[in-house]
């Protein structure tokens, strides 16, 4: 969705209009600049935090934290869901309790995760990997789970070793679903760990947003939820980019998934056509 | 006689039907010898329970009551000494034709060549025809080189040509010694393939006529001996709608 956005003109209908108001209403002098600067004020402060260096470095301290946090729970909710989907009886040990704790916002444990694992990166960590892991595993789970019994009885009667049944039958069958569990874990971890720099941290675009409203920098408040905003647009652009190139070319060709593909094939299916003719 | 390669012994086969409440019967007390050699083809009417049969001797379902020997032994489960050949192709779509039939064995790929699909090994399953899919299925159960054959109408909806040069292929196989079994809706296959003929009933599905054909290969639908044999099991078959 957001892909086909990107392209069309009209995506860029609605924030041209609020930034003309904004713009107007700034030029007009009807902006009181301590509640809501002037575009241009927003404009300067974005100018000054990048000249210093200092919005980069705040968007490099929250993105790779995200990457440790979110790499340790792709290494256990992956597992976790194959195992779940798998052998289904697990799920009575892991079921419930999953699915109690999923419950749990992520942002109600930094208290307790700032007690347990200090105000240092270790309680970010345990966030974004809290935020995520449960969508990675429960999708996961589900993806597997839903295989066609047909393909399971085949590794049934193949006598497929563990190892190929999960790299010829499960892995592939199950892709779309734990890709869709890491775009939506990583969206998770995005928003769970601003939450955990705005309560406590010395860095990161959540510190940004809080250490600017101490100082009452308006402008700097908003320069940070742009680059949120943005950032976590990129990222999931990224993904869809990224799910799109790695669909195997088998599903590039029978049917789209869930409108995320568009018309054009890769050159990838162009040459699989002319090797099979 | 021999000892049997594969043997149902007073075999039964219930399911729970679709609300759980009552039950279906699908095989009742089947008793059942083939040797190794033979080339076993299964008559029945759709819904008898042809396809559990089959996959009891598989390994692939457990009787309800009752044993499956294979070569003397209680069948557990499945083993690439008996290929199953399902009767929709079931190949995986994200593999290629050469990753499908490798699965199980390294010979997959001289497999796709008796197959005559050598040349569409690097093709993914959805690119092919029906009949190549099955032809694939076929190449994929014959990879691991087993010694039976469980074939659940794996010619039917095919065309003509396509179907014959098949017949030609599974006659070839069972040539080479192995046993096959072989579950088709059509009397004209059984007479050109087959040594033997079990005709069951409706469901739930007992043998009612078990059937030796002792004609030479090959077998020429024509002729006067194929076309008695050919009205005798019309006959026989009367009454039970196939
Ligand atoms: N897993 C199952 N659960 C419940 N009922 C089943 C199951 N498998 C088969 N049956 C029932 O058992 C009966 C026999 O099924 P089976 O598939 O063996 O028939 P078949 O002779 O192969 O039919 P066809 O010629 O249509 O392939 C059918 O009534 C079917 O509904
Ligand atoms: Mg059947």
């Amino acid at each position: 969705m957001l892909e086909k956005a990107k392209y069309s003109w009209q995506a860029w209908v609605i924030p041209c209009i609020v930034i003309l108001i904004w713009f107007v209403l700034g030029a007009t002098g009807r902006l009181n600049a301590g509640v809501f600067p002037t575009i241009g004020e927003v404009w300067d402060a974005f100018l000054y935090l990048t000249g210093k260096g200092l919005l980069t470095e705040h968007i490099i301290d929250s993105l790779s934290r995200v990457l440790v946090g979110f790499g340790m729970a792709i290494v256990v909710g992956v597992p976790l869901g194959i195992l779940m989907g798998w052998i289904p009886a697990s799920q009575i040990w892991f079921g419930p309790i999953l699915h109690f704790l999923r419950q749990v916002p992520p942002t109600a444990w930094i208290p307790l995760f700032l007690l347990w694992f200090g105000i240092g990166e270790g309680s970010k960590f345990a966030v974004i990997f809290y935020a995520s892991v449960f969508p990675i595993a429960i999708n996961t789970a589900l993806g597997v789970q839903q295989i066609p019994n047909e393909y399971w009885e085949v590794s049934r009667a193949l006598c497929l070793p563990a190892g190929k049944t999960l790299t010829k039958l499960i892995l592939p069958g199950s892709f779309q679903a734990i890709f869709t569990g890491l775009r939506l874990g990583m969206g998770m971890s995005w928003r769970a760990l601003v939450a955990a720099e705005m309560l406590a941290s010395s860095s990161g675009l959540g510190y940004l947003i809080m250490s600017s409203r101490s100082l009452a920098r308006v402008d700097e408040m908003l320069v940070g939820i742009a680059a949120i905003g943005f950032i976590g647009m990129f990222i999931d652009i990224l993904f869809v980019g990224v799910q799109k190139r790695m669909l195997p070319i088998w599903q590039l060709r029978s049917e789209p998934v869930r409108g995320e593909v568009h018309g054009e094939t890769s050159p990838a299916v162009g040459k699989r056509l002319q090797e099979v003719q | 006689m021999a000892r049997p390669v594969l043997q149902l012994e007073n075999v039964s086969k219930k399911f729970n039907d679709g609300d759980g409440r009552g039950t279906i019967v699908a095989l009742q007390n089947m008793d059942l010898a083939i040797q190794e050699g033979e080339f076993v083809t299964i008559i029945g009417p759709s819904g008898c329970g042809k396809t559990t049969m089959l996959r009891i001797m598989a390994g692939l379902t457990a009787p309800s009551s009752g044993r499956c020997l294979y070569k003397g032994k209680e069948v557990s489960g499945p083993s690439l000494e008996r290929g199953y050949v399902f009767q929709d192709p079931r190949l995986f779509p994200w593999l290629t034709v050469l990753d499908n039939v490798r699965l199980a064995g390294n010979k997959g790929e001289r497999f796709l060549a008796k197959m005559h699909l050598s040349e569409f090994k690097n093709a993914f399953p959805h690119e092919l025809s029906g009949g190549m899919a099955k032809r694939v299925a076929l190449a994929r159960a014959l990879a691991p080189e087993p010694d039976v054959l469980l074939l659940d109408e794996p010619l039917t909806n095919l065309d003509l040509s396509t179907r014959s040069s098949l017949q030609k292929e599974l006659h070839n196989i069972w040539q080479q010694g192995v046993t096959c079994i072989l579950v088709t809706h059509d009397i004209d296959e059984a007479l050109t393939l087959g040594t033997r003929l079990i005709l069951l009933s409706q469901r739930p599905a007992v043998i009612q006529h078990d059937i030796v054909f002792d004609l030479p290969f090959p077998r020429n639908l024509k002729s006067e001996e194929c076309q008695h044999w050919r009205q005798k099991i019309v006959d026989l078959t009367m009454g039970v709608a196939y």
